[in-house]
């Protein structure tokens, strides 16, 4: 195996996560070890079958002005010895907070969750996903913002507007999780003559009323997720190009919490260039106690097989249990046109205080054909992680 | 507000050895009941809001141990029950995670749970009051508000703990959600603090013990005890809550209960 590759971060990890120094009281942080194994044969010559990450991040918070004014800074670093391209430092949170009265202004960069559903977030929009995987939060890239938000007793209205759009990540050729192409991001195209700095918009508004949970939003700008065509690099190779259309999508989110019953729904519509479609995903949870609940879930998207991801017609059902040591958590995709399923569990037990282990399994099951664009769903793997929060 | 005045002679007639029982007892006792629980009350509202951090030590019958460490704050809302934030401190993989409740006095309390991993607030099910908090041997409806309507109430008897002379009353929850049949609670006579609950299962059977030992006063006003033990009977296990940096009346709002911004607790 290769040296740089593990042995350097596990003596990293070792050695830092031996410091029993305590950070001054204000900062939290984490620091992870995971290595992750791909049993199956790679879609890609040359992938790696086995890769180590480490990542890092600290977090701390000023207030001041009376609690009127308060400052976030979370930086985060996820570094792979061997492939650079999954190396990475960004900020989750690096934002300016003020409060007065009944309003609220957010400048800075700052991740943002929109939705209620389990399975997949279909009104999720304003950071860019990545697609690299793996690590203490992973999934998101910070996002550049300024969001003015109004609370009244009729609900939630915040408007935001966003720049520095940030293209989607790929873990590259000797990545795993994506496809036997692989992305030249480098050449990526955008509808918007401004390209990453068009001035995107959004205003949602949140209500809580009885047992109900409801958000309506609607954003303007350029779309997260890109469409890909097909072209030659320099030496001939197909490789895909992104492109990322200017688009315009409504959504609403519904939960309705009855005792243990939990009935969540998520609903978006985009109008792009390439024609309306629209994406839902929902279902219940039912909570036997607040340590164990079970999900059914349904997974829609009208553009069928022309959708960028493959989840366009599928049941999800779920599981997730809380102990004194930790958390179980499963589910299972099932594909209904192909007939292909996905298994996740992610298992993590406490050993300390400040130490924990997870391990996360990932099963794709199918005899469909492989759906290329859909490859992140069809590589199985086992990680584990060895974590150490300070 | 007339039974609160009310309620202040009622202990000083149970100290002077004036309340023979007669005939028209039962009454009398349920009144007498409701007047203890409805003074304690009296002398614990008021105080707007709290700070305070908790640790919490869950002890199994083998006596292994689990602790979690939170900081606590909660808001007294007239006419409605009180909202509180818990964020956690430890074990430091749940650091930063928050639970808001918005206290109800009828019906079950909404709460929120903000995961900071996924930057995320959850509304999650809140019906089952007899379930277990956090894995620990307190159910909600025992760390919950004690809003006064939430039981009918009987004076028991006069007894002693410590060497401190109590007013012993028992209550019953009005609630059809509740996991007992009957409370009994044990009142010091001097500042109507509880110094013990024993708790019946629904077949009226005894449960828990809970006792509440180290009460400070606070702010003038307040008592309130640096720990409370919980025994479960029934397991053995049982849990501990230990209170420190207790602050009353630091301004909160409810602007600083949004589940908007739960994220910035701290």
């Amino acid at each position: 195996m290769n040296v740089v590759g593990v042995r350097v971060p596990v003596l990293l990890f070792a050695v830092l996560g031996g410091v029993s120094a305590p950070l001054s009281a204000q900062w939290r942080g984490a620091m992870a070890l995971e290595g992750r194994a791909f049993p199956g044969i790679p879609l890609v010559e040359g992938a790696r079958r086995y890769e180590t990450t480490m990542t890092f991040s600290l977090r701390r918070g000023w207030n001041w002005d009376r609690g009127r004014q308060s400052l976030t800074v979370e930086p985060f670093v996820r570094w792979d010895p061997v492939n650079a391209e999954r190396t990475r430092l960004d900020f989750r949170d690096l934002s300016w907070q003020g409060r007065w009265r009944s309003w609220e202004l957010n400048a800075g960069m700052r991740e943002v969750f929109w939705g209620v559903a389990e399975s997949r977030h279909v009104v999720d929009v304003l950071n860019q996903r990545e697609f690299v995987g793996g690590g203490v939060g992973y999934g998101k890239l910070g996002q550049p913002m300024v969001s003015l938000a109004w609370t009244r007793s009729w609900g939630r209205v915040e408007v935001f507007l966003l720049t520095g759009f940030r293209e989607r990540s790929f873990a590259g050729q000797a990545g795993r999780l994506w496809s036997p192409l692989s992305v030249d991001e480098a050449r990526a195209t955008y509808e918007s003559a401004a390209k990453a700095l068009h001035l995107d918009w959004a205003a949602r508004w949140t209500h809580a009323i009885g047992g109900w949970d409801i958000g309506v939003a609607h954003f303007r700008g350029t779309g997260r997720e890109p469409r890909f065509f097909l072209d030659r690099d320099s030496v001939g190779r197909a490789v895909w190009i992104p492109h990322y259309d200017l688009v315009d999508r409504t959504s609403v989110d519904l939960q309705l919490t009855t005792g243990r019953w939990l009935w969540k729904l998520e609903g978006a519509t985009e109008a792009a260039p390439a024609g309306r479609y629209g994406t839902i995903a929902g279902g219940l949870e039912y909570a036997f106690a607040d340590y164990l609940s079970v999900f059914a879930e349904y997974v829609y998207d009208s553009r069928g097989s022309r959708a960028a991801t493959s989840f366009q017609d599928d049941v999800f059902l779920g599981a997730r249990l809380f102990m004194q040591a930790g958390e179980i958590s499963a589910g299972a995709f099932l594909d209904r046109g192909t007939g292909n399923r996905i298994f996740n569990l992610r298992a993590a037990r406490r050993l300390t205080d400040a130490f924990t282990v997870a391990l996360e399994v990932q099963v794709f099951a199918g005899a469909a054909g492989r759906e290329p664009r859909h490859a992140p769903r069809q590589d199985s793997s086992v990680g584990l992680t060895l974590s150490r929060y300070f | 507000m007339a039974t609160h005045r009310r309620g202040r002679l009622w202990p000083l007639l149970a100290v002077g050895g004036l309340s023979v029982p007669t005939v028209a007892a039962a009454q009398d006792l349920e009144a007498r009941g409701y007047e203890i629980a409805a003074e304690a009350d009296r002398r614990d509202s008021g105080y707007h809001d709290i700070t305070a951090e908790l640790t919490m030590t869950l002890r199994s019958r083998n006596g292994s141990e689990h602790t979690r460490v939170m900081r606590i704050k909660t808001l007294e809302v007239e006419e409605d029950g009180n909202q509180t934030i818990l964020v956690f401190d430890q074990p430091r993989d749940l650091q930063g995670t928050a639970l808001l409740t918005v206290g109800h006095t009828a019906g079950a309390d909404d709460q929120w749970l903000y995961l900071p991993a996924l930057r995320r607030v959850k509304r999650i099910a809140s019906g089952n009051q007899s379930s277990s908090f956090m894995g620990s041997e307190f159910a909600y409806e025992d760390i919950g508000s004690q809003e006064l309507g939430k039981y009918t109430y009987r004076f028991l008897r006069h007894d002693e703990i410590d060497g401190m002379g109590t007013l012993v009353v028992e209550r019953v929850p009005t609630g059809p959600n509740s996991g007992y049949a009957r409370q009994v609670v044990w009142f010091d006579s001097e500042e109507y603090r509880v110094l013990q609950i024993e708790y019946y299962d629904r077949s009226d059977v005894l449960l828990k013990t809970l006792q509440l030992r180290g009460y400070r006063r606070y702010a003038e006003a307040y008592w309130r005890p640096d720990e409370m033990h919980m025994v479960n009977h029934r397991t053995g296990k049982s849990t501990t809550l230990r209170w420190s940096d207790y602050r009353f009346g630091t301004g909160l709002s409810e602007r600083d209960f949004d589940r908007n911004n739960l994220s910035r607790v701290r």
